[in-house]
């Protein structure tokens, strides 16, 4: 099924777009989402989402339909539901 | 508690008749001490606003000088302060507008040296530092001393604001359990956008201490003024924060 999957701030600058749409399955553990999401994608972005050990950073908000997801436990999918990946901010 | 003069009654007229606020709520404002770490892009608006509001004391922490690429954003800083300190020239302006507020200046950035003494002089913390280091600090000591914070931040069009209540809420490293290594030092920056949340912020600020409303405890407001997209998530306290569990 067809999510959209929106990026902000510097991982949006590194997958070069703001949204994308993915096919998925109806359900899917965040982990293996977030490696579905770096393929195709610049060293920068992974290095974004994973660390040196290719462990997921914790600092790193997903957000699916509006609700944080906090653990890997699987996410339950319907048509069009909406992923956020947020990646950290501090400017003033 | 302290009473309103006629002056401060004819200052505030406009806003003394919002529902919930009335001259309790601006007596608040008046006996109220806040802390705004960095008074650039983000700080200097919400400085500005609350030194509209009424708020009764300042205390500003930001060091180095006004440099020419200060001046897309950071309201509080002007071409003729060029080169002369960031905390002057932010007094400088707010007392141009509120000559009755007391104002504390420190032209130093937050650090494990001074976080602990800057949080415990003030009853609200607005956190508007652009490192991380900084605003691990910030949450740190506002925690253990049970102080509210508002945590401002932008990046690009981009921009976002938690407010935290200590033993209530999430806390920032509840939020970011691990080092955010994606934040670099530098930032495209709008002075709109900073002001923008800067404004969100001072509102947390004014409702904290007011007592007015409901603040954003707990929540997350994210916004892309890029295609004005506002998102506002719930964020969970961790069982396992070292700072606030």
């Amino acid at each position: 099924m067809k999510i959209k999957i929106k990026y902000t701030a510097q991982l949006k600058k590194e997958a070069g777009t703001g949204e994308e749409w993915k096919d998925m399955e109806v359900s899917v553990e965040m982990e293996d989402l977030l490696k579905e999401l770096v393929k195709g994608k610049n060293e920068k972005f992974q290095n974004i989402l994973f660390d040196e050990n290719n462990h997921r950073r914790q600092s790193i908000l997903v957000i699916h339909n509006n609700e944080q997801v906090v653990s890997n436990q699987a996410m339950e999918l319907s048509e069009n539901d909406e992923i956020l990946i947020m990646s950290p901010i501090a400017g003033g | 508690m302290t009473q309103l003069t006629d002056k401060e009654k004819a200052v505030y007229e406009w806003q003394l008749t919002v529902p919930g606020f009335g001259e309790e709520g601006q007596k608040k404002l008046k006996e109220a001490t806040v802390l705004i770490s960095r008074v650039g892009g983000l700080g200097s608006v919400v400085a500005y606003e609350l030194a509209a509001a009424g708020i009764g004391k300042m205390v500003l922490a930001h060091g180095g000088n006004v440099k020419p690429s200060d001046l897309n954003r950071q309201l509080l800083m002007t071409d003729s302060w060029l080169g002369k300190p960031r905390v002057d020239s932010a007094k400088r302006r707010l007392l141009e507008l509120n000559p009755r507020l007391e104002i504390e200046t420190v032209n130093a950035n937050v650090s494990e040296e001074n976080a602990a003494e800057l949080v415990s002089k003030v009853d609200v913390i607005v956190d508007c530092a652009p490192l991380f280091e900084e605003r691990f600090l910030m949450n740190r000591e506002a925690v253990k001393q049970k102080k509210p914070l508002v945590d401002c931040a932008m990046y690009e069009l981009e921009a976002q604001i938690m407010t935290i209540l200590p033993g209530q809420s999430a806390c920032l490293s509840c939020l970011y359990p691990d080092w955010p290594k994606a934040w670099k030092r530098e930032f495209p920056v709008f002075g709109a956008v900073s002001g923008a949340v800067a404004c969100l912020g001072a509102m947390e600020a004014i409702k904290v201490i007011a007592g007015l409303g409901e603040v954003l405890s707990g929540n997350l407001l994210s916004m892309d003024l890029r295609d004005m997209s506002f998102y506002k998530t719930k964020i969970n306290r961790r069982d396992n924060c070292p700072i606030c569990s």
